[in-house]
């Protein structure tokens, strides 16, 4: 079915906007691999996390890797099913001003 | 004064703000391909193992289907682990395809296999997995590239 659109100035800023997209059609990834593949820095990426999970569109995981030499653990990062009707209305508001 | 690219609404702006995600997509994409050289292979001898099942008997069918569940499972959560990213449904109708392709031949050919085993002829049933075996592996890798392709304009 398809979003109604609708312009979320709250996810539009890139970085946002980047994220959301990347997980949109993922059930979920892990933190570095979403620094990683957006090209962002972890501070700059963990900062935008938090404003998503604030506002209820991301939920964050920790669990223990054994990949990690260090105590910390791995953040696995996913939209909301709010997160995924905000970002779906978005998208087809952005794809409507397009003209596509 | 406020260039044209700098106003959020302004449909050249827009457009960037599209190609950024299609570009990141494209990412993913990578990403998952570059796991399917030894997704695929494993997949398929899975699928080959589950086909040749009925080979082995009523008393051993067991430890091919057994094996074959570990080897699934393994490459789960193996891929899952290297690539960091979680994938529960294709990307569009072409991956949904493939899986219901992938789902009929499996059906067809276990179907096949056990009517063979009933006959008595084995070597049948050798060959009917190592088909089914190829032709899983083929689809998988299919499968990872037309994800690929998808997912840049997945909603």
């Amino acid at each position: 079915m398809r979003a109604e659109p609708y312009f979320n100035e709250s996810i539009h800023a890139p970085t946002r906007l980047r994220l959301c997209a990347m997980l949109r059609p993922l059930a979920e990834a892990d933190f570095a691999v979403i620094a990683a593949t957006l090209d962002l820095s972890e501070a700059n990426l963990s900062k935008t996390v938090r404003n998503l999970v604030e506002i209820g569109y991301l939920v964050t995981s920790k669990q223990a890797s054994p990949q990690r030499t260090d105590a910390r653990q791995t953040t696995t990062v996913k939209l909301t099913a709010q997160g995924r009707r905000a970002f779906d209305g978005h998208l087809a508001a952005l794809r409507s001003m397009a003209g596509d | 004064m406020e260039s044209q690219l700098e106003n959020p609404r302004n449909p050249a702006s827009v457009r960037e703000s599209l190609k950024a995600i299609s570009t990141d997509r494209g990412r993913i994409g990578e990403r998952i391909t570059a796991e399917t050289w030894w997704g695929a292979p494993a997949q398929g001898l899975g699928a080959a193992l589950i086909i040749v099942a009925p080979a082995a008997g009523l008393a051993w069918a067991w430890l091919p289907f057994v094996l074959s569940m570990g080897i699934f499972i393994g490459v789960e959560v193996l891929f899952r682990k290297r690539s960091g990213l979680g994938i529960t449904r294709p990307a569009g109708p072409r991956g949904l395809w493939l899986l219901v392709a992938l789902f009929l031949i499996l059906f067809f050919s276990l179907m096949i296999s056990l009517a063979l085993a009933l006959l008595g002829l084995i070597g049948w049933i050798v060959a009917v997995a190592v088909a089914a075996g190829v032709a899983t592996a083929l689809i998988s890798m299919d499968y990872d590239r037309a994800y690929a392709a998808e997912v840049r304009h997945a909603g």
